[in-house]
């Protein structure tokens, strides 16, 4: 791997959980997700939780995965990528295609490219037939 | 005119606002009232990012808006206003201005508050504040998205 990561997913109701255990599942990754549901938990007490993964952690870059873009999931993401501006990305429009190209590739690719792989991979994982 | 709909919610400006509540109401503005916010640049920005292009929207600290509803030429009858707690609302509470039934959208968990219903969580201060409110005549009704069942707030202070 070459920076540490830490992974997490923010989104409405159960998904954020039910998203990342079936991406590990079907990964079989040594790479975890962090999940957080906005159902129950303010802002703050999610932001608050975060900074103390970060703190506990010490990663060299965070991934904000949110389901909707201009959700209250993406406002936390961007509090948090403004608090940690240097070393976070947040990426919209989270889906299993997206998290299982972040669980395979986050080990192999550099940053820049792995942020370009999992936003191509939940694209090229829209299909209509 | 009355406001359309004035909402407590910690969420500020969010998806069940603009997608939920206007487009049901067919406002055309949202004002959000919030000195934190108002304060700063940065994050007034973000939020206004994510109102669509077909609403009007407007960052304004509570001492603003308090003038800007005392202006008998201001029609709110198309206006969602929203404060992030009853605490803001009581510095627009002073010389008797008219407001409608209060929503309360949503305050949520965090250590201290207690569960009243799945999206409003409580502390013994905010729960003193909304008694102060409503001793003066205000009136709240519980209901986070135009599709659910409105819940009188008095009755769940009640039982508390």
């Amino acid at each position: 791997m070459s920076e540490v990561i830490l992974g997490v997913v923010i989104t409405h109701g159960d998904l954020a959980c039910s998203l990342s255990k079936v991406s590990e599942k079907l990964v079989s990754s040594q790479v975890k997700l962090h999940c957080f549901s906005t159902q129950v938990l303010s802002s703050e007490e999610i932001i608050r939780k975060i900074n103390n993964e970060i703190a506990t952690q010490k990663p060299q870059r965070i991934l904000i995965f949110v389901d909707l873009m201009g959700s209250n999931c993406w406002i936390i993401g961007n509090k948090l990528k403004h608090e940690h501006s240097d070393k976070t990305a947040v990426v919209s429009g989270a889906n299993v295609p997206m998290l299982v190209s972040y669980l395979i590739n986050a080990p192999r690719l550099e940053w820049e490219a792995l942020l370009e792989k999992i936003v191509a991979d939940a694209k090229k994982g829209i299909v209509l037939r | 005119m009355e406001i359309q709909l004035f909402r407590i919610d910690d969420r500020l400006i969010h998806g069940q606002v603009v997608i939920g509540w206007a487009q049901h109401l067919n406002s055309n503005t949202i004002v959000l009232c919030d000195d934190s916010v108002a304060a700063n640049e940065w994050e007034k920005e973000l939020y206004l990012s994510i109102v669509p292009n077909h609403l009007q929207a407007f960052v304004i600290k509570a001492t603003d808006l308090l003038k800007e509803l005392k202006n008998q030429n201001n029609n709110w009858g198309k206006t969602i206003i929203l404060v992030d707690s009853p605490f803001t609302l009581e510095k627009l509470v002073q010389n008797n201005e008219k407001f409608p039934r209060i929503n309360v959208g949503g305050i949520h968990f965090k250590d201290g508050r207690k569960e009243l219903l799945p999206y409003l969580f409580l502390d013994d201060g905010e729960i003193q504040c909304f008694k102060r409110l409503m001793a003066k005549g205000l009136d709240f009704f519980c209901q986070d998205v135009p599709t659910a069942k409105p819940v009188p707030l008095k009755r769940l202070l009640d039982k508390q």
